[in-house]
């Protein structure tokens, strides 16, 4: 090796001043490309993603087809490098954020996050469209509807929290006081918080039960725990059966509505769809309501390459969905729904 | 008349007159690994690139096609690079072999980037692997 890099050098000093620029310029552009793919910027890029197909995430014995409905995913990525901020800062398919530091999550992290959430989507999904095809039939019915509830589940921690509880804790009391949804389980908080430094959860992880402290933390006039949660549920008992399936090829919660409908499609006769290709985006709860995601832009540009037929957007979203819908010229059917309801009452209205 | 013969034909023939070579079996393994050593080093900023490139654009369905095809050049590269550093260390390692000295490894360059065989082997290889990730996709 020695006797090489001496050749090397050797033949280096002798070679002409031309051919001494080319190397200089080659290794220049060498360095420069070394550094444009590991010098990080501190963003997130979003670029469009793949439609993901929600019956992967249960199993239902049924005759019926698996029809074209979808759950709309998109691609993150964190802390990118220069050269990836270059390509996405002016692209229009693209979304390029600061990263929050107070908000921020390691790819692991992100994805316990995703599919903590993901496990009580599918949940909310079977009961909301189990619901809303009980009308139809009185055969399809849930069992224990009643005790589903368990609490709220700890999806993520952030670097600011100042706690024992740890990511996949069930919290069910807080200072000893139950709740039976999220927005219960916010308003206790929220009332606590003006009376204490620190709240005591009452916690369940697997079999152990125990109480769990965590300090108010303020900043910049806000109270915050520095957690985030997600509201959970038992299993389901239903007729027909549903069972749910571990799939995460796809995390995160925004696929709920498509999930729900997937399911409604399995367990009603007929054909929902049509024939149409339906994507949509939107969390759902077990009442059927349709929640806020994120996304849109990167969204709708999937769902433009996928040649979808109608897309589905909750109402908080819509706005958001229309300008992209225009931007891009999409010319799909954008639908502004606020509950299953309205999905099943828009497609019962399309004609076969 | 004579034909000249093509600057491919010419490195073929460089590269049989390397492999005729005598080199003990330590000089073999050094000039190999270091070979590919280097030309790991010499590839490792355009991989990164194509690589991060291909990551941002990964939901296009075409991106898995320009992948395979910058993939398959870089590697077609690789090989006759890595040929490139062995053949050249070798010479420097021995300057006294006479018959080492007189092959032209900017011809190996050449013949090795070129090689229809290892082309058709990387591309059944990179065929396969491209076909796995498209079912691993799923699609409705």
């Amino acid at each position: 090796v020695k006797a090489y890099f001496y050749d090397i050098l050797k033949r280096f000093i002798k070679s002409s001043l031309i051919t001494k620029i080319f190397i200089f310029l080659i290794f220049a552009l060498y360095c420069f490309i070394l550094t444009i793919c590991f010098v990080k910027k501190d963003v997130v890029v979003s670029t469009p993603g793949v439609i993901n197909n929600p019956s992967l995430s249960f199993e239902i014995e049924s005759e019926e087809e698996t029809k074209f409905i979808g759950t709309i995913g998109i691609y993150t990525y964190s802390k990118v490098s220069l050269l990836q901020y270059w390509l996405s800062k002016d692209n229009i398919k693209f979304t390029v954020e600061d990263i929050n530091e107070d908000l921020y999550l390691d790819q692991k992290e992100e994805l316990k996050q995703g599919m903590l959430m993901k496990d009580s989507s599918v949940v909310s999904a079977i009961v909301a469209a189990y619901k809303e095809a009980s009308k139809l039939d009185s055969n399809i019915k849930i069992e224990n509807l009643d005790t589903l509830y368990k609490g709220v589940v700890v999806t993520a921690i952030y670097n600011h929290a100042d706690t024992e509880l740890k990511v996949g804790d069930v919290i069910t009391k807080v200072n000893g006081e139950s709740f039976n949804n999220y927005d219960e389980f916010r308003q206790l908080c929220s009332k606590f918080a003006l009376e204490y430094d620190y709240l005591m959860f009452s916690v369940v992880n697997g079999d152990k039960t125990k109480d769990v402290h965590a300090k108010i933390i303020t900043r910049e006039d806000k109270k915050s725990l520095g957690i985030s949660v997600d509201d959970t549920y038992d299993a389901p008992k239903t007729t027909p059966e549903c069972k749910i399936v571990e799939n995460y090829k796809s995390i995160g919660p925004s696929g709920g509505a498509m999930t729900a409908l997937s399911i409604y499609d399995r367990i009603t006769d007929g054909d929902i769809t049509k024939g149409k290709r339906i994507v949509g985006t939107g969390t759902i709860d077990i009442n059927g309501n349709i929640g806020a995601v994120g996304g849109l832009n990167e969204k709708i540009v999937t769902a433009i390459n996928y040649e979808v037929d109608i897309f589905f957007v909750g109402s908080y979203n819509y706005e958001e969905a229309l300008v992209s819908y225009n931007l891009h010229n999409a010319t799909f059917d954008l639908v502004k729904v606020e509950t299953f309801s309205d999905i099943i009452e828009y497609l019962n209205g399309l004609e076969g | 008349m004579e034909i000249k013969k093509s600057a491919w034909s010419r490195g073929k023939e460089a590269m049989k007159a390397f492999y005729k070579v005598k080199l003990s079996r330590k000089t073999n393994v050094i000039t190999f690994l270091v070979g590919i050593l280097f030309t790991a080093l010499l590839i490792l900023p355009f991989a990164i690139l194509l690589f991060e490139f291909i990551e941002l654009y990964w939901y296009n369905p075409r991106t898995m096609v320009t992948f395979l095809a910058f993939a398959w050049g870089l590697l077609m590269i690789c090989n006759g690079l890595s040929n490139f550093f062995t053949v050249r260390m070798c010479k420097s390692m021995l300057p006294d072999m006479k018959d080492l000295q007189s092959i032209d490894e900017y011809l190996i360059l050449l013949y090795q980037t070129f090689n229809i065989g290892f082309g058709v082997f990387i591309f059944i290889i990179l065929m396969f692997f491209g076909v796995s990730a498209q079912w691993n996709i799923e699609i409705l």
